[in-house]
């Protein structure tokens, strides 16, 4: 019976996670580059999710067109995003940049109802992975697939960051976007690529996410909440941690559902993220 | 047959309509609370599209009282907060007569503590009891509602249960008020039915995955889990349940899931769940003797004319709008007169009203007036609703 719990908390834990991680992703990338957290993250993921769901149902989209398409839409959206908030308020402060990209996830929601209407859609599995049992072991599709894109996500954005010019500019944009000008780099150019990217990344997400819950418009905010804490519990730096600290969310999320009750769930998990920003707070001073 | 005795009934109530066809006269001015934005948009947003239907087919059939009737509504965005001052404002700014509405349970608490205090009368469309509860939730009297009680709905699943030999349940229930409100009548009513709930978890109703809640109620080995909340959650737990190894309870969801949403979201895990829900969902099986088979044929009928079927598909809840003001022209029709105080008394004395949700017969006690008679146990078998057996 002990070893059916345990197992249940890694079942639960990763459909959770998977989700909060790929949320968190996009959070990351944001505030690396240009310290600032994306409220619209979640409106983002659902606009993606959208637009790829419309696509679907005018042609046929197999997996690595899917997954393609998706990508570009997350793309265009997530410029798009840099344009109308950041891109407007380079020099302003932080607190108003901030609440440029709350405004956006209105706007966003706005558009969905506007285009999409208020009813919870289902958008199709675009990406056929199977489920996976694994003896006591069981993950949905759509929790195997959202393990798989942030798997690449994170080694492929890792290569990028780490091994390439334009990689490694965006790193120098966030840790010191001064110095970086000074050597040369186009920091607007790397502020915008880091929102595009995280676009993209939610859209990707969506393809996993979308099947699991469906899409309605009202869908952003409680996504991005989680992904918020995932992201602070991950430190934001790496990709790899940031991801692994959605994983422990829902971990940690099923693990008290499981042994004590979905009861205090949320103020528990919320006091575990103050107790880390304290406990951790080097984490987030490393940079001036 | 029973909405045209009801039409003559009023022609002879109300003389003036009886001479002149066309209403005339200042008009009575009904405020509506309709949830157009936030989580309860879904239901909200037809609500007011019915609504604004339904005060066009009075006023074609010659008003009520014989004086045109005017719909002054405003969005509440599913918050209690924005309700209530809404619900001032039709009240002090646009003195309406009466208000049908809102949407949700947490908005109707708002809503009815400061229209009990103006006396003024108000038919909600909300889900949970706790609006005519009484007791803790504060005196009832100026306001009714259309919707079943939960208590009816509870009463309709346990019935059911028990005629399959179930007694031992488990209960996963949202952390809202419409899943908490479901959730104390489960264990209220358990006993009375030789039913025990031996298992219980709650969760969030924003949640993306609740495999976690469904494992822990599973493993508590009952014969059936009834799922209480609204919206897509409901899917979600549907293919959480299906997904466990081993043998699965019966799934029960609860009187809010009914419609194509449900069908959509949950896809094959649908299948083979059970819920209660309004004889909307299955007009075809009605006897022809059911006296709501008339007004459900002719509301699905201008359903669709009005084009609202397009935009948001029937479901369970979409004639609430439509009792609710049924329920008021008939209580004005008996009342005579455009006076709240009349209306109120006359609300309470109404007897076997014919709605699209209902027949409601209404007393002092009781301010919904819906028996467990007005409810169809549907089973969903290949994508569609149908009478359980």
């Amino acid at each position: 019976m002990l070893a059916l719990y345990l197992a249940q908390i890694v079942n639960s834990g990763l459909a959770l996670g998977a989700v909060y991680g790929v949320m968190a992703l996009g959070f990351s990338l944001i505030f690396s580059a240009s310290r600032l957290i994306n409220f619209a993250q979640g409106e983002l993921l659902l606009l993606g999710g959208l637009t790829i769901m419309s696509l679907a149902s005018v042609m046929r989209l197999p997996p690595a067109a899917a997954l393609l398409a998706a990508a570009a839409a997350g793309f265009v959206l997530g410029r798009a995003l840099f344009s109308t908030t950041l891109g407007l308020t380079l020099r302003a402060s932080p607190l108003r940049q901030l609440m440029l990209t709350v405004a956006a996830s209105l706007v966003f929601q706005g558009v969905a109802i506007l285009c999409w209407g208020k009813n919870p859609l289902m958008p199709p599995r675009l990406l056929p992975l199977p489920d996976l049992r694994l003896g006591l072991f069981f993950l949905g599709r759509d929790t195997v697939t959202a393990l798989a894109l942030a798997l690449a996500t994170v080694v492929v954005l890792g290569l990028f960051l780490g091994r390439t010019r334009l990689g490694r500019a965006l790193r120098a944009t966030s840790q010191n976007a001064v110095a970086a000008r000074l050597q040369g780099v186009d920091t607007v150019f790397c502020h915008a690529l880091s929102f595009a990217l995280a676009g993209a990344l939610a859209s990707l997400a969506a393809l996993a996410v979308g099947p699991q819950t469906g899409l309605r418009y009202d869908m952003g905010l409680g996504l991005g909440l989680k992904g918020f804490a995932a992201a602070t519990i991950g430190g934001y730096t790496s990709l790899g941690r940031v991801f692994a600290g959605g994983i422990v969310l829902g971990l940690a999320e099923a693990a008290m559902v499981l042994t004590i009750s979905g009861e205090f769930k949320e103020t528990a998990i919320y006091i575990l993220v103050i107790l880390l920003l304290v406990v951790a707070p080097r984490e987030h001073d490393e940079r001036p | 047959m029973a909405r045209f005795f009801l039409l003559v009934a009023a022609l002879l109530l109300c003389p003036a309509a009886a001479h002149a066809a066309a209403p005339a006269g200042d008009p009575i001015v009904v405020g509506g609370l309709f949830a157009q934005s936030g989580p309860a948009a879904v239901v909200g947003t037809p609500s007011k599209l019915v609504a604004e239907m339904t005060v066009k087919q009075i006023n074609d059939m010659g008003g009520i009282l014989g004086r045109p009737v005017k719909l002054v509504s405003y969005d509440t965005e599913s918050s209690p907060d924005v309700a209530l001052r809404q619900a001032r404002q039709l009240v002090e700014g646009d003195k309406v007569l009466a208000i049908i509405g809102p949407t949700s349970t947490g908005e109707g608490l708002a809503v009815k503590k400061y229209t009990e205090e103006k006396h003024v009368p108000v038919i909600m469309t909300v889900g949970g009891d706790a609006v005519v509860a009484g007791g803790k939730f504060g005196p009832y009297d100026w306001t009714f509602k259309a919707p079943q009680r939960t208590a009816t709905a509870v009463a309709k699943i346990y019935d059911y249960l028990k005629g399959k030999n179930i007694t031992k349940i488990a209960v996963l229930s949202s952390k809202d008020a419409f899943g908490q409100d479901g959730a104390t009548e489960l264990k209220d009513n358990a006993a009375k039915y030789g039913i025990e709930i031996i298992a219980e978890e709650t969760f969030d109703p924003k949640g993306t995955d609740f495999s976690a809640q469904a494992f822990k109620l599973q493993a508590a080995k009952p014969q059936a889990a009834v799922v209480w909340t609204i919206g897509p959650a409901g899917a979600i737990a549907a293919k959480n349940f299906a997904a466990l190894p081993g043998e699965r309870p019966l799934l029960v969801q609860c009187h809010g899931q009914p419609g194509p949403s449900y069908l959509e979201l949950a896809g094959e895990a649908a299948g083979g769940t059970v819920m209660p829900g309004t004889k909307l969902m299955a007009p075809e099986s009605l006897p022809d003797e059911d006296p709501q088979k008339i007004v459900i044929e002719a509301f699905i009928k201008a359903y669709k004319d009005n084009g609202i079927q397009e935009k948001f598909p029937l479901n369970t809840h979409s004639g609430y709008a439509y009792d609710a003001l049924t329920l008021l022209r008939a209580g004005l029709e008996k009342a005579g007169k455009a006076d709240p105080e009349a209306l109120r008394a006359a609300l309470e004395k109404l007897n076997r009203v014919v709605g699209v949700s209902g027949v409601y017969t209404m007393s002092s006690q009781d301010h919904n007036g819906l028996g467990q008679d007005s409810m169809i146990m549907l089973i969903v078998d290949s994508n569609r609703y149908k009478l359980a057996p």
